[in-house]
């Protein structure tokens, strides 16, 4: 009897057992989720300046098993791939700092799912804290008239990134010209034109220009002290409230919130519509996991961005100022004119000189490349719309614009006579077409005397400055080889060393290109503010038209 | 994936005779039986375990926050579902969404629901379990303001109306805030607008031209095209000086919270009055008590319809029509207005005060509707 007693103890062991293998099965099927559900990746195409939020993104793949991948592109880039279907493959969502250019263009909503704000930051001015004392910004409420006023007398220059790719240069461009035409009302076509006088003494005060806003404060940081003076820059408040805690400022910023309103970056995360059943149920998970009151905060201490959901508020740290919204416009059409207009007439124009390689290595397909990128800057062939054979990102703001200062500087052995073109206000087309025949015409022989063109660069530019000198100035390198002939790197940086401020304060930018010595080009880049471009990996045409950005 | 069709539970089988014990012969025979028997065992327990109705997965297009709440869920789950929903703008799903991903769609009114009946080329079941009236969202210190340019009215009962005709004025007079006289509480140089979602996308926005749209044919539903594009010039800057808009009613409500404290950001917005009730009731962590309520005067009294387009869709839709758990958590926790019960007293009782009684009007015929709305948001 005992015996069987113990089988009986053994019987229900045993099923026990099997229940729990039972249980297990059902799990393994995924039936049954665990807490953090099943694992997921989710690749999303983000704003460059999201990449702050990779520790927020770790510990959501910990906690809801689903893992970002982010690729990152800027904001109005990645409303013109959704607008045009293009170079989305791979990507289940977007996650831009606005997606306003998606609904104000018809079709792209069909190509977009779910959508769900993160954060938000307002785009406003940061001002060194002693520019701010002298213009009294410190104590009293400030217009946007008071700032494009303060612009227009040159009391202070500014950094801003490309209009064409990133949305804290649009939301800037926006906020002073709806405030400035006066309507109290979102921004139309006509109000463009009206409002152009004192947003181009705004404008003006530009001095330094940066193609993204991931590397906008970067940018700003490196050229505190430079000639002319960059005293600030427009950028998402989160940014400014980082660069016054990283360490990296000579003095602080004061941020400056203009009184008739600002507009503000919601981050909104929004699925594709062609995201599969997986991709969305990973993309519920993960949007519920990240507007949870806890992360919210996570994601305000961290990233310095406002919280999305009402029951977290925003910390001392963002202060209690009043903050009007101003609307953005109903039709993309408004904004590519404003895009348009500060390209063409609002901004300080940009002067560039062009050192271009000519030396006998370059001969064959090196200089057929050259040619062709120089015919992509003078936008041969190109309507409105990606250049043909320049691969994505390469939009209609690449070509030389109106009021433009180009020289191109062939050299050899030695540097050739500089060539400059002066595009005019208005119908450029005459004068790109010289720059496409001079770029024709280049012919490749001879030594490699990179140092010698340089510095014959500053001279052309000594010049110019002389002549006219509100221009953002930059050099470009262009060079398939090494330095073989005339002045070596000691003598240039000593040569450097010796220019005035205002030209040792101009950025080289080389491109590194075939067989050019890409630790001496980061040398050079480092040296003058500047950075390198790899033509190597890209299309040469890309890489000019990705430079455009910081002319 | 998830279980869609639950099969119906199978009873359990006997169990199997204990194994007999042989105390004299060899161990192993029992080891031998005894792994048959577990072997049997596992197909007989996994079968009866895989067998067990899982909830059935409901997946509705649209929007409502009362499909989030875990009490609904429980009730659901109760009834054998549980709910997936994608959040959407209503014409948004009438026009472009994918459907064949969802089991119901929820629109925000009628004419929404024929929408989308048009695109499905039939006539289905339709369920109205509920509904809720527009309102505005906006502050004290805002309302007072709106009182001085004779927006904004209270009631005897203690409500406030929004008064259209009024707010109509002020637009086509383009008053900016900082122009109301007296004005020390709210300096913003932009335009008095009323903020709304996009009428292209989102039923509440679409609601308001069809409110304006009665008030600027002196007190008559619009009957005809020319009577459409006689008001349609009045209607139009209502939504064109705001510039872009929000797709769903829920980010402007959402908007409007989170900007309470930056000026206010959206000083007032056009939402359903269960956003504002159902805010207090359930998230009043999100709300303030200088928020205040008002109704646009004349009204409409948009129903939720629900279209089912499977059959756990359609079982949905039943429930909520017709289970008393389900609507009494409408009514007091989602603070819709349900067939049953005294939703002011229900009101009372969070704190609310909203209105008995709204003089409502009806929305112009459908093909009237997008006429207005297809000309103030080209698409």
């Amino acid at each position: 009897m005992r015996s069987s007693r113990g089988s009986r103890a053994w019987w229900r062991a045993g099923l026990a057992a099997l229940l729990l293998v039972g249980v297990c099965a059902v799990r393994g099927d995924g039936a049954v989720e665990g807490p953090a559900g099943e694992p997921w990746t989710l690749r999303v195409l983000a704003g460059d300046e999201l990449a702050d939020l990779a520790p927020v993104l770790d510990r959501a793949a910990a906690a809801t098993g689903v893992t970002v991948r982010f690729g990152h592109a800027g904001s109005r880039e990645i409303a013109r791939r959704v607008v045009t279907g293009r170079d989305l493959d791979g990507y289940d969502a977007v996650w831009p700092a606005s997606d306003d250019y998606l609904t104000v263009s018809p079709g792209a909503m069909g190509r977009l799912g779910a959508r769900t704000q993160i954060t938000s930051s307002p785009v406003i001015l940061g001002l060194r804290t002693s520019v701010a004392r002298q213009l009294g910004w410190d104590t009293r409420p400030v217009s946007w008239s008071d700032i494009a006023a303060a612009g227009g007398a040159h009391r202070f220059g500014f950094a801003m990134s490309d209009p064409h790719d990133s949305h804290s240069a649009v939301s800037a461009l926006l906020g002073a010209a709806t405030a400035l035409a006066g309507e109290g009302a979102a921004l139309r076509r006509d109000d463009v034109v009206r409002a152009s006088r004192p947003v181009r003494d705004l404008f003006g005060a530009q001095t330094l220009r940066v193609a993204g806003s991931g590397e906008l404060s970067d940018a700003f940081a490196r050229h505190q002290g430079q000639v002319p003076a960059v005293d600030g820059l427009f950028d998402y408040e989160s940014e400014l409230l980082a660069l016054n805690a990283s360490g990296a400022l000579r003095e602080p910023l004061t941020l400056v919130y203009p009184t008739d309103g600002v507009v503000t970056a919601h981050y909104p995360l929004s699925l594709l519509a062609s995201a599969s059943p997986g991709a969305r149920n990973a993309y519920v998970r993960l949007v519920r996991y990240l507007r949870s009151p806890a992360v919210q905060r996570e994601i305000m201490a961290e990233t310095r961005r406002r919280p999305a959901v009402p029951a977290v508020r925003p910390d001392a740290g963002f202060g209690d100022r009043r903050i009007f919204e101003l609307p953005f416009p109903s039709t993309a059409a408004v904004i590519d004119d404003l895009v348009d207009a500060y390209e063409g007439t609002l901004r300080r124009p940009a002067r560039t000189v062009y050192v271009l390689d000519t030396s006998g290595s370059m001969a064959g397909p090196r200089l057929a490349d050259l040619q062709a990128a120089l015919n992509v800057l003078t936008g041969a062939g190109q309507g409105v719309g990606p250049v043909p054979g320049s691969g994505p990102g390469v939009g209609p703001g690449a070509r030389f614009r109106e009021r433009e200062q180009t020289t191109l500087l062939p050299f050899g052995a030695q540097p050739s006579p500089a060539t400059t073109f002066d595009l005019p206000p208005e119908n450029p087309g005459p004068v790109l077409d010289r720059i496409r025949a001079f770029g024709a015409g280049l012919a490749a022989a001879g030594g490699t005397a990179i140092y010698d063109a340089l510095v014959e660069a500053y001279r052309v530019l000594a010049g110019q400055a002389a002549a006219d000198p509100d221009r953002i100035t930059s050099i470009v390198l262009l060079t398939d080889g090494e330095n073989n002939t005339g002045r070596d790197r000691a003598a240039f940086v000593a040569f450097h060393g010796g220019l005035p401020a205002g030209l040792r304060s101009v950025p080289v930018f080389p491109v590194l290109f075939a067989d050019s010595d890409a630790a001496r080009m980061r040398d050079l880049a480092a040296l003058t503010g500047g950075r390198t471009f790899d033509a190597r990996t890209e299309p040469l045409g890309a890489v000019f038209a990705a430079i455009r950005g910081h002319q | 994936m998830a279980v869609r069709n639950a099969r119906p539970r199978q009873p359990a089988p006997p169990l199997p005779p204990p194994p007999p014990v042989a105390p004299s012969g060899p161990r192993h025979v029992g080891l031998i039986f005894l792994a048959v028997l577990v072997l049997a065992a596992t197909v007989i327990v996994g079968a009866v375990l895989v067998s067990r109705p899982e909830p059935a997965t409901v997946r509705i297009a649209g929007s409502l926050g009362m499909f989030n709440d875990p009490e609904v869920r429980r009730v659901l789950a109760g009834h054998g579902l549980r709910v997936e929903q994608t959040e959407f703008g209503t014409r948004q799903i009438a026009e472009n969404v994918d459907l064949s991903q969802y089991d119901i769609v929820v629109s925000a009114s009628t004419v929404a629901a024929e929408h989308l009946e048009s695109r499905l080329g039939r006539r289905t079941a339709r369920y109205s379990p509920f509904a809720s009236p527009m309102a505005v969202a906006s502050y004290t210190r805002i309302v007072e303001l709106l009182r001085r340019v004779g927006v904004a009215e209270l009631q005897p009962d203690g409500t406030w109306v929004f008064d259209v005709s009024a707010y109509l004025r002020l637009v086509a007079a383009k008053t900016r805030w900082s122009q109301i006289s007296g004005n020390t509480t709210y300096p913003n140089p932009n335009r008095v607008l009323l903020a709304t979602t996009n009428p292209a996308y989102s039923n509440s926005a679409e609601m308001f031209v069809a409110i304006a749209s009665h008030v600027l044919n002196g007190g008559e539903v619009i009957a005809d095209e020319a009577a459409a594009d006689r008001v349609l010039p009045q209607i139009a800057p209502c939504f064109a000086a705001q510039g872009n808009l929000p797709v769903k009613t829920a980010d402007l409500f959402r908007e409007f919270l989170v900007g309470r404290d930056l000026g206010p950001a959206v000083p007032m917005a056009l939402v359903y009055e269960n956003d504002f009730t159902a805010g207090r009731i359930t998230d009043p962590g999100a709300m303030t008590n200088d928020m205040v309520l008002l109704y646009p005067r004349p009204n409409i009294l948009p129903a939720h319809v629900f279209t089912p387009l499977t059959p756990v869709g359609e079982k949905l839709g039943r429930l909520l029509n017709s289970d008393p758990d389900l609507q009494r958590m409408a009514r007091n926790r989602w603070g819709y207005r349900t067939n049953t019960g005294d939703y002011p007293a229900d009101m009372a009782q969070h704190g609310l005060t909203v209105a008995r009684t709204l003089t409502t009007v009806n929305p112009p015929k459908g093909h009237l509707l997008e006429r207005l709305v297809d000309a103030i948001v080209p698409r």
